[in-house]
Order: structure tokens, then sequence, then C-alpha cells
């Protein structure tokens, strides 16, 4: 199970680029996909479930170029747009179903599996409702049921968790870590916890182009000893924000505890911390530390 | 915050919008080809065996007369959509969020209307000024009788029909395809009306203003031909040689201007009857079983995710695949005929069961007729669901998008027409009528493939619903034979609305790989 990304630029408009010169492989796992808003991260992802052509460059599914030949990855493949609609007017239900028939699923394949991922996704009890009447977060859970629907060995997933709560995003992550051990799932984001615990790796991507790619741990190992904290009086924190890369600020009593990213320590009171995964993010999304470097 | 700024703000943001849309691109490109379609005479008026001398005056009339059939009569489709705008991108429950009136609002999207209508009449007005110095060089300009019926029948006409686009779009019964097919058919039979019956003094009370001005012409020509029995033609195609006439332009005097202004009074009028149906955006604004569904939203274990204790995705059955045609055609079937009312369900049946017991061609042509106009609002999803429901990324990205999920869409369609209609197909296969039958074939399946076609090219359900109707309309009810698709009046030929048909399918498919393409 080999996915592979070969130099794929994705150009919109005349000087208006999705992606540039994107060059990645995946194979099994949890990937994530982590990047600020305007990455180019929904480009990726859809070029990837073939809904949109490159503009050059290979993606190249078990060897196979999807852009000549999209039905290669599309029998294997789930998808979960970023912004998807459902028919209001058909239950959870139907609109499964619907999808089981479009998937190429036998009719009684499709019924079996539509009642488990309902029980699955707790939508049981819903199940017979107008889709226009859930709520953002059921809406959501369905989405995610129509992309388990044909059993994927490549799940695409662009911003699963928006519209969930914490709750509901826990399901989310466990369920997702339970599939990934035969399968490959790219799942794309911006916030940081939602694939700390489950990516086996991260993909970084800013401005359009591929910023890094690392295991959590690498990533981890690579920003130690460059995060700091420590408290300033709150007339200081403006400066400071300047000046560093300032990752939180929590205020007391003593005045505003900083936690600051930086590759040396950039005051004398600064003590060393632990980095998280969230500041290994910021530390290379910011562009302070080019992938080369890391 | 004024309620001057307040209207200006909406209606200027509001009219951006929509002048950046293919759709206004689309509506300039025909005024473009309309005006060079009169200036080349490839649109002419005629009256009886008369007509005017080119002068200012004619070419100002005739541009007004154009403007108002087209217009007024398909300007309506490219501006009933501003409050659905606000609906479908959410700003509407921000606008609702705000001190903004019902009232102000109604305004603000009339205003917007109206300026969005009112540029494509600028635009004509400066095309005619430039199609009087290209063609008519002999001629000295008088700006005045150019321009007075664009102003004069064609400002207040086109303030109206904003007025009734946001009247339409505010009453929930009248949104989409209902509301379409009144416009459609209402605004013709007001213009066969008044521009036939309205004369002398009654001619100001045409809405439309044709009659002002085709009195003037009729009296023109009367006076100088006295042969000349009434009666006036807006043709397309080229005529033989015409007695010509001088026609000054309308007299616009204190009455007839009186009478033009009255009619953009009756559309503010409209427009505040607008905001009295306006529901703010309020989602639970409708009807009984919505909100009953509503309700049941709230139920605290259908709305949270609580996984099952102990469950995984062992649970999972295995996924097998086989592509069945008929379990795809029953889901593209179900899903085309979901959300129907059962009203709609026992008038569709009714229809189809009438026909049956329709003895005459004559009977049997109404009932077919009625029995495919009634489900105009189900093939009208066909092609463009997917953008309009935004789904078109997961079914895109599902295996063979174009070579079974299009014939699947086109095969429901066909069921949907041969249900619709199934009483006159046993009544034309038990009188054993080949050609009948041979037209109902036809017909069958040009109707979901002009559904699927204009669907996926549009991405909207309005074109198909403005085309369908009108090819209705004019063909089968007015008796045009090139258009009577059905053979209510005359025997179409099978072969032309088979190539048709496939012509659209065709169109169909190419436009949707292209989609898949980009």
């Amino acid at each position: 199970m080999r996915l592979v990304v070969d130099k794929v630029s994705k150009q919109y408009r005349k000087d208006c680029w999705g992606i540039q010169e994107v060059s990645v492989e995946f194979t099994t796992g949890v990937i994530g996909l982590l990047g600020p808003n305007g990455a180019g991260k929904s480009t990726l992802m859809r070029i990837l479930a073939t809904v949109t052509k490159p503009t050059s460059g290979r993606v190249l599914w078990n060897d196979v170029d999807i852009r000549s030949d999209p039905e290669a990855l599309r029998a294997v493949l789930g998808y979960l747009p970023q912004d998807f609609g459902v028919y209001p007017h058909l239950s959870a239900l139907e609109f499964l179903d619907y999808m089981a028939s479009a998937k190429g699923l036998s009719r009684a394949s499709a019924r079996k599996r539509i009642a488990a991922l309902l029980q699955l996704l707790n939508l049981t009890d819903a199940a017979r409702r107008h889709l226009g009447t859930y709520s953002g977060g059921m809406r959501q859970r369905v989405g995610i049921a129509v992309a388990l629907l044909n059993d994927p060995r490549v799940l695409i997933m662009d911003e699963p968790s928006v519209g969930l709560d914490p709750e509901e995003r826990i399901g989310l992550r466990n369920l997702l870590s339970d599939l990934a051990a035969d399968r490959l799932i790219l799942l794309s984001t911006h916030v940081v916890s939602d694939v700390e615990a489950i990516a086996s790796e991260l993909v970084l991507v800013a401005g359009g182009r591929l910023v890094l790619k690392a295991t959590p741990e690498e990533l981890l190992g690579r920003t130690s000893g460059k995060v700091w904290e420590w408290t300033v009086p709150a007339s200081e924190l403006a400066p400071l924000r300047q000046q560093h890369l300032v990752r939180s600020a929590v205020r007391s009593a003593q005045g505003v505890r900083v936690r600051v990213i930086a590759a040396e320590r950039p005051f004398i009171e600064a003590e060393g911390v632990e980095p998280s995964l969230e500041d290994a993010y910021l530390h290379f999304a910011s562009g302070k530390e080019s992938a080369a470097s890391a | 915050m004024s309620t001057l700024r307040i209207l200006s703000g909406m209606a200027v943001a509001d009219f951006r919008e929509r002048t950046r849309r293919p759709s206004f691109i689309v509506a300039l490109a025909l005024v473009a080809w309309l005006a060079y379609a009169v200036a080349v005479g490839r649109i002419s008026i005629r009256l009886g065996h008369y007509q005017g001398i080119v002068n200012s005056a004619w070419l100002g009339g005739l541009i007004a007369v154009v403007v108002s059939t087209v217009l007024g009569w398909f300007g309506f489709f490219l501006i009933n959509n501003s409050i659905d705008l606000d609906r479908r991108a959410g700003t509407g429950e921000v606008i609702a969020a705000t001190a903004i009136s019902r009232t102000q609002y109604s305004f603000a999207k009339w205003l917007s209307n109206f300026a969005v209508l009112a540029l494509l009449v600028v635009l004509l007005m400066l095309a005619s000024v430039f199609l009087h110095w290209r063609y008519l060089r002999h001629d000295s300009i008088d700006l005045f009788a150019l321009l007075a019926p664009l102003v004069m029948i064609d400002v207040p006409l086109l303030a109206l029909v904003s007025a009734c686009a946001v009247l339409f779009e505010a009453v929930r019964f009248l949104r989409g395809g209902i509301g379409n097919a009144l416009w459609l058919i209402g605004f013709g039979m007001v213009m066969a009306v008044f521009s036939n019956l309205a004369t002398g003094s009654r001619a100001a009370l045409d809405p439309v203003g044709l009659a002002l001005l085709t009195s003037s012409m009729g009296a023109a020509a009367k006076s100088a031909f006295p042969a000349y029995h009434g009666g006036w033609a807006l043709t397309l195609e080229p005529h033989g040689h015409l007695a010509r006439f001088q026609w000054a332009g309308v007299d616009w005097d204190a009455g007839s201007v009186m009478a033009r202004l009255l009619w953009v009074v009756v559309a503010l009028g409209i427009a505040l009857l607008a905001a009295g149906f306006l529901d703010r955006f309020d989602p639970a604004a409708v009807h009984s079983r919505r909100r009953h569904d509503t309700a049941k939203r709230q139920t605290p274990t259908a709305s949270t995710y609580d996984p099952v204790p102990g469950m995984g995705i062992e649970v999972l059955p295995p996924a097998v695949r086989q592509f069945s045609a008929g379990y795809r055609v029953i889901a593209e079937l179900r899903l085309l005929l979901r959300g129907a009312s059962p009203f709609w369900y026992l008038v569709a049946l009714g229809l189809s069961v009438g026909g049956l017991f329709a003895g005459s061609p004559a009977a049997r042509g109404i009932v077919l007729l009625l029995a495919w106009i009634w489900p105009v609002m189900i093939w009208s999803a066909m092609g463009c669901r997917e953008t309009r429901e935004g789904t078109r990324e997961i079914a895109f990205s599902c295996p063979h998008p174009l070579r079974l999920q299009l014939p699947a869409q086109l095969l429901a369609g066909l069921v949907v027409a041969a249900l619709a209609s199934c009483g006159i197909l046993l009544r034309l296969l038990i009188s054993g009528d080949a050609a009948a039958l041979a037209a109902w074939c036809t017909a069958a399946a040009f109707i979901p493939s002009l559904a699927l076609a204009l669907g996926v090219v549009s991405g909207t359900s309005k074109l198909f619903e403005v085309i369908y109707v009108l090819l209705c309309y004019v063909g089968p009810l007015n008796g045009v034979a090139a258009l009577d698709f059905i053979g209510m009046r005359s025997r179409p030929d099978p072969l032309q609305w088979l190539g048709l048909s496939l012509a659209c399918i065709a169109i169909a498919f190419f436009w949707r790989w292209r989609q898949l393409n980009r």
C-alpha cells in the first residue's frame, strides 16, 4: 500500500497556487496533515481524493497514476471533505443506502454495513429522521459513516473534527486509531491535539509547500531545548510578542507566565521546558526553521 | 445607522455579488446579442403588413419592446435568487441578528434587483445610441425619442419585476419551481391580454407598458394605411417587403407619464407586501413537519456521541462490492422522489390514472401535458443536485462517476416520465397507435435528457424549469408544431426529438467529464 505524491502542483489562476511542487510518500498508519488555514491542505486532499486534477506532477497509488486511472484509487477510497452537504429530505439510512449504491456495494452488504456503522457512530435512534433536522455534529458523523461505507483501504478526512464536541472528537480519534492497523488514513487538521495521540507521521504544509514530514517523536526531538517559560510583568508582553514567538500567555497575580519558542534562551530568567507537539508545530509553521535544517 | 445607509449598504453589496456571477455575464452577452439583432434587422416589429420607418423613435420603441419581453419575462430568473443567496451563504442569519427590519431588508433586495436589471437597460441605452450612429447616419439623432421608451416603459416595468422577484422569494409557496412556472405563464398571459385588449386610454393600465407603444404605433399605421386592422408581432424571422409609415413616438403627456410612475408605486407596494412574508431566516419557521423534527433534534440521546461501551470496528461486517444497475437506479429514483408532498403524489397518481380514461387524442394530449408538467421540479434536480446540496466532492470520489452515476440518474428520470404517464402509455399500447407510441417514447426520453443536460451545465434547477415550462407553453399549449414534443396538436418527428435527446445526453456527459477533469 503506497501513495506517492510526486512534484504535484495545483494552479487555480495566474499567480494563485493551491500547492506547489509537493512531493511526499505515504504508507499505512495515520498521517496527520498539519498547516495553518490556507496552507493548501484541502487542495492536496482533493487531489488525493481524485476530485481535483493536479496542474502538474503525478500521484501514484500502488504505482498507478491516478490522474490517468482514478478508478484504481476510487475503488478503495473513503473521503470526507471539509465542507460537504447532505440531501436534507433523506434520512441517514436512505442517504447511506444511496451512497452505498454509488460506491458499488451489494445491497445485502450495504444493509448490514449501514446498520453497523449507524450503531458504531451512535446514530441508530436518529437513523430514520430527515438529515435536514440533524445538528452539525450528527451530520459530521453521517459524513464519517459515508467515508467508511466501503471499508476503504485509503481514508482521506479533511478537518473531520470540525463541528464535533470534545466527546465526539475523542470517539473519532479512537475509531481512527482502531482503523489504522492496515489502512492509510490521511487526516488534515489545524488542531494539533486531533492528531497528537494517533498519528504515526506528521506532514506540515505552509504557503502551498511541504515544510516537513516527520514522526511526532522526531518533531519533538527537533524542538527540544527551544521552549522556554518565565513570568514577565504584563506591560512587557507586547514588546516580547514582537521579538519572539509567544506560544501562550497565562495571567496570574505575579504577572504573565509566558511560553516562548526560541532557538536560544531569550531571557535570563527563562527556564527550558519539555516541548509539546503544538510547540513543535508552531515552531516549524512559523517558518523560523526550514525543513532542511529540521 | 440611518435607514438610507442600511439600504444602500445592503443593496450595493448584493448588487456587487450578483454582477460578478457567471449568470450576469450570460445576461450581458444576451443583451449584446439583442442589440446586434435589432441593429441588423433580425428582430423587428410588424403591424400586419406594415412597419415603421426606422428613425430614432422606431429604434427606441423596438428596443423597449425587446427589453420588456426579454428582460421583463426572463430577467426575473436572473434576479430571483437574492434572498436565497443569503440563505445558502448563511449571511441571512447574521443579517437577521442585526437591527435591520424586514421592511428595510425587503426594500434593499428590491433596490439591488432593480439595479441589476437597470444596469442592463443602461447598457442597452448606450448601445441604442451607438446603433443609431452606426446604422442611421442619414438621420439626425433625437435622443428623447430614442431613449424615452426605455425610460418610460422599461424602468417602471423592471421596478415591478424586481419587486415581484422579492415577493416570490419571500412567499414560501412561490419559491422554486412553482413560482418559476407561475411567473412564466402569468407574465405571458399579462402581455398577451394587455397588448391586444388595451388601447387608447386603457393602454396606460398595461403593467408591461407594451400597449402604450403598440397603440401609438397602431394609430400611426392606421392613419397612413386605413386598411390596417390592428395587431402587432415581434418577429425573429425576416419578412418580405412591408409598406412603411412614419411614427414619431409616443406622445408622452402627463397622463401617460403618471400612469407609468404609478407602476413604480405599485412595485414599492409589492416590496412592502413581501416584507410581511419574510421569516428572518428562522430555521424553525418552516412547515409543521419540519418544526416537529426540529423539536426532536433537541433530544439529548440523539445529538450527543456516546460511544457504545466495548464497541469497536470489529462489529463492522465486510463490504462486498457487486455493482447492481437496478440498485443504483432505485437509489436515484428514491432520491428524485423524496421530498415531494403527499398532495404531489395524489395529483401525480390522478393524472397518471386519468390518462387511461382519456379517450380522444385531444383529451389525451391535455392529460399528458399536465402529467409531464407536474414533475417539473422532480426532473429539475437532475444533474445539479450534487452542486446544489454540496455533495459533489463525495459523489465525484465514488467509483465511475461518469460511466455509472450519470446513466443511473438518466434512467431514474425516464422512470419518472413513464410512471407519471403510465395510464396513457397503457392506452397507447392497447390501441396499437404506433405513431403516438413513438412520440410518447421520444418525449419520455427527451424530458430527462434535457433536465440532465441543463442541470449538469448550469448547476441549478432554474434553467430547466424555465426552458421546459416555456417549451410546454409555446409548443404543445400554443400549438407551435416545431416545439410540440408530446404531439398534442401535431405529429412530432420522433427522429428529431430522439436526436435532440441524444445531443442533450452527449452535452451532459461532456460537461460532467469536464467537471471531473478540472
